[in-house]
């Protein structure tokens, strides 16, 4: 019978690795992993077996991100889409006339499993680099999987607003990509 | 707005299909547009690059991990809740 010392030892860098591509910052990644095994140790009795234990703490710890966005979300005093997103300059990408400006170039589609993996390092850090607002929003859709309604609940903001942040965070990674593939 | 879509319009489109079902009306002035511009195209493609890379299983590569303070800290946590 493994211990929650185990599971730490075992699963905690993957697990870390896991909560990191989804939150901002190593120190909020930590205490995800942190609450996921927290609740892992009171729920030991409902690990039945079946899935590996790593699948039922990745369970765990999906939950346990979504809560620390929807909490984040919470404590910020501006409604998100506002003031956070003023300077945004996407508009500058097109002319008067709503044509690109600059030539949109055609970045392949990678085969090799070095060159995908290369560039999803590239995206994990680009997102890191999305503002908090745009970030959040990002990692419940693309990265738990949340359908609109969800996240509209969790955040707290209507589906106009949730799309028009998504709008810009799509951007936002693409230009941080675009400059670095 | 006409059925004839500027590529301002299409990005937000294509962007928008990716988190809801466009309308038919959208849905043709996107198809239209993409067939005649190589711009939007591309930027259509990179959009679904983006989500096909995020997906992308964890392969280990990105070789970080949890630190001996952060491990040590989440060991004593866990010993407090034993």
């Amino acid at each position: 019978m493994t211990t929650p010392q185990d599971w730490l030892s075992e699963h905690g860098d993957y697990l870390f690795r896991y909560a990191r591509r989804r939150l901002t910052s190593d120190e909020q990644a930590e205490d995800a992993v942190q609450e996921c095994l927290l609740a892992a140790l009171k729920a030991h009795g409902g690990f039945a077996g079946g899935s590996s234990e790593r699948t039922w703490l990745t369970g765990i710890l999906k939950h346990k991100i979504v809560d620390l966005i929807r909490k984040q979300a919470r404590e910020v005093t501006a409604p998100a889409g506002q003031n956070e997103d003023s300077s945004d300059d996407w508009e500058s990408l097109f002319d008067q006339s709503g044509h690109w400006v600059d030539t949109i170039r055609d970045w392949g589609n990678p085969e090799s499993e070095l060159e995908k993996s290369r560039l999803r390092l590239i995206l994990d850090e680009c997102f890191r680099h999305l503002k908090a607002a745009q970030a959040r929003i990002f990692s419940l859709r693309e990265l738990s999987g949340l359908s609109n309604e969800e996240i509209c609940k969790e955040l707290k903001i209507s589906q106009t607003n949730a799309w028009v942040l998504l709008h810009r965070a799509r951007l936002s990674l693409r230009n941080c990509l675009d400059g670095r593939i | 707005m006409g059925v004839m879509k500027t590529c301002k319009e299409t990005s937000t489109l294509v962007t928008q299909s990716l988190d809801r079902k466009l309308s038919l009306r959208e849905e043709v002035g996107m198809r239209l547009h993409l067939m005649v511009c190589k711009n939007c195209a591309r930027f259509m493609q990179q959009m679904h690059l983006i989500r096909v890379w995020l997906r992308s299983e964890d392969d280990g590569r990105a070789q970080v991990g949890l630190d001996e303070d952060a491990r040590r800290r989440i060991a004593r946590k866990l010993q407090e809740g034993e």
